[in-house]
């Protein structure tokens, strides 16, 4: 049996040949075999391959017969998996025994690792966003400068227009947190269909955690005030008469 | 005896630049009586705007005073002075300063906006004054849809949103072409005579002094009661 994607490649079906080519005897040793099926793995099966034989024909094609070099085993008791871990290590010294809960380990590790990074990650991009933020909004001012000597002499007070700034600075925060998140979503969707999942167990895969978005939100909004707080406080120190005089 | 809108005394701004100072105002003594339309002359550069922008409460005087409607501006703080442009005061301006991404409509009820005044009473207000400046059939349009003229007719409007003591106009025909320029200053006059609105102001454009019930003439920071060209007449005859 062929692996759907690999049969997807190769343009192999139902009764195609394939040949496997032994290079580490002597001399290359090639055997044919013909597709009998093709068969779907997920894509982060631990078993996943290209190629799938009986073990007598595998052992043959490798010239390894008697031999394995993986053997996976389920234990039914999770309670007794180290005894029987150690049984495995004692009657095959030579072997390496790797538990569910040894994967587990690392897989954790690599995670909080992977969270960590994209914790530091994300408060740089943020601390990016927010000098963005800033320097939009004072320029923006800095455009809009004869608009609020204008709103000065219409009767605004300046906590009027340092109200006016701080919340259209702090819906830009809030609208670019949500287009952020809608993008974090989006690529991790991509990422998940680019490395071959399937779209109905991609969306499953993905968790929204409520309280990591609000965070987000949170982050964003935030760094939507600060960094409107000084162009605010500039603007509502213009003297109006100048502001108008600007061309 | 007539009442004032407005009196300056020995009125002065000094602007520190760079390289020295400028006297943009030098020792102004002028009064506006309540319900007169006084048009001041006078060359760019020459204080006309600093002088109007003294009298509505725009900026401070570096000495002198500005009493209008009674208060003497110096004296009053800067949330007082904010009520002062809200309530008594309707600027046009040359360049109209319109909100851009508002209506005609809104751009004059912006400005009730800080008053309080109920949405509803905005909206009708705002629709009232803008059919009085003949865009009833436009005040849905953005400024970039307008006329020059048109947007100068919404910054009428908007001026007279508050129902202002006096109305300030710099150079409000400044960037129309003669015939336009002149159907805006009927209107204003208009507005002075049947709404009782007091009336300053200052341009460049002689046929201004057309619509006015008096003329005052700027340089260099001073005001004169007679022109350049008859001053130099006179000079050259004695």
């Amino acid at each position: 049996m062929v692996d759907r994607d690999y049969a997807l490649k190769y343009n192999l079906t139902v009764g195609s040949k394939v040949t496997y080519m032994n290079m580490q005897t002597a001399y290359t040793v090639k055997t044919n075999y013909t597709v009998v099926g093709i068969v779907e793995v997920g894509a982060m099966s631990l078993i996943r391959s290209t190629i799938y034989v009986n073990l007598p024909d595998a052992q043959e094609a490798t010239k390894a017969p008697g031999q394995v070099n993986i053997a996976l085993l389920r234990v039914n008791d999770p309670d007794k998996l180290q005894a029987v871990s150690g049984n495995l290590t004692r009657l095959w010294p030579t072997s390496t025994v790797i538990t569910a809960l040894d994967i587990a380990a690392v897989t954790t590790g690599v995670i909080t690792m992977s969270e960590q990074t994209a914790w530091n990650i994300s408060l740089a991009l943020a601390a990016v966003a927010l000098l963005i933020g800033l320097k939009s909004q004072l320029s923006a001012v800095v455009e809009r400068t004869r608009e609020i000597g204008y709103l000065k002499a219409i009767g605004r007070s300046n906590s009027d227009v340092m109200g006016q700034i701080m919340t259209e600075s702090l819906l830009q925060g809030l609208i670019g947190g949500l287009v952020g998140c809608a993008v974090g979503y989006a690529g991790a969707l991509y990422v998940l269909l680019t490395i071959g999942g399937e779209l109905d167990r991609a969306l499953q895969f993905i968790t929204v955690d409520p309280l990591l978005l609000g965070i987000a939100l949170a982050i964003a909004v935030v760094s939507g005030v600060l960094a409107g707080i000084y162009p605010a406080w500039r603007s509502a120190r213009m003297n109006p008469a100048e502001a108008l005089r600007v061309l | 005896m007539p009442g004032y809108m407005i009196e300056t005394s020995n009125l002065s701004k000094i602007y520190h630049k760079g390289g020295g100072d400028i006297r943009a105002l030098d020792g102004v003594d002028v009064e506006v009586a309540d319900g007169e339309f006084l048009t001041i002359l006078g060359p760019s550069g020459s204080g006309k705007t600093t002088l109007l922008y003294m009298m509505g409460a725009l900026d401070r005087p570096t000495s002198g005073t500005v009493i209008l409607d009674g208060s003497d501006l110096s004296k009053l703080s800067e949330t007082e002075l904010v009520r002062v442009r809200r309530q008594k005061v309707g600027f046009v301006f040359q360049q109209y300063n319109l909100l851009p991404t508002f209506s005609a409509m809104e751009n004059v009820e912006a400005t009730l906006a800080p008053t309080g005044m109920d949405r509803q009473k905005r909206v009708e207000r705002a629709r009232e004054l803008l059919g009085l400046v003949g865009l009833g059939k436009r005040m849905d349009h953005l400024p970039s849809e307008l006329s020059g003229g048109e947007q100068q007719r919404v910054t009428i409007a908007r001026a007279l949103a508050n129902d202002p003591e006096i109305l300030l106009l710099d150079e409000p025909t400044g960037d129309l072409d003669t015939t336009t320029g002149k159907e805006i200053m009927e209107m204003i006059r208009q507005a002075n005579k049947e709404r009782g609105k007091t009336v300053l102001a200052v341009t460049n454009a002689e046929y201004v002094r057309g619509y006015s019930d008096r003329l005052l003439y700027m340089r260099d920071g001073r005001l004169y009661e007679r022109g350049f060209s008859e001053l130099s007449k006179e000079s050259e005859a004695r």
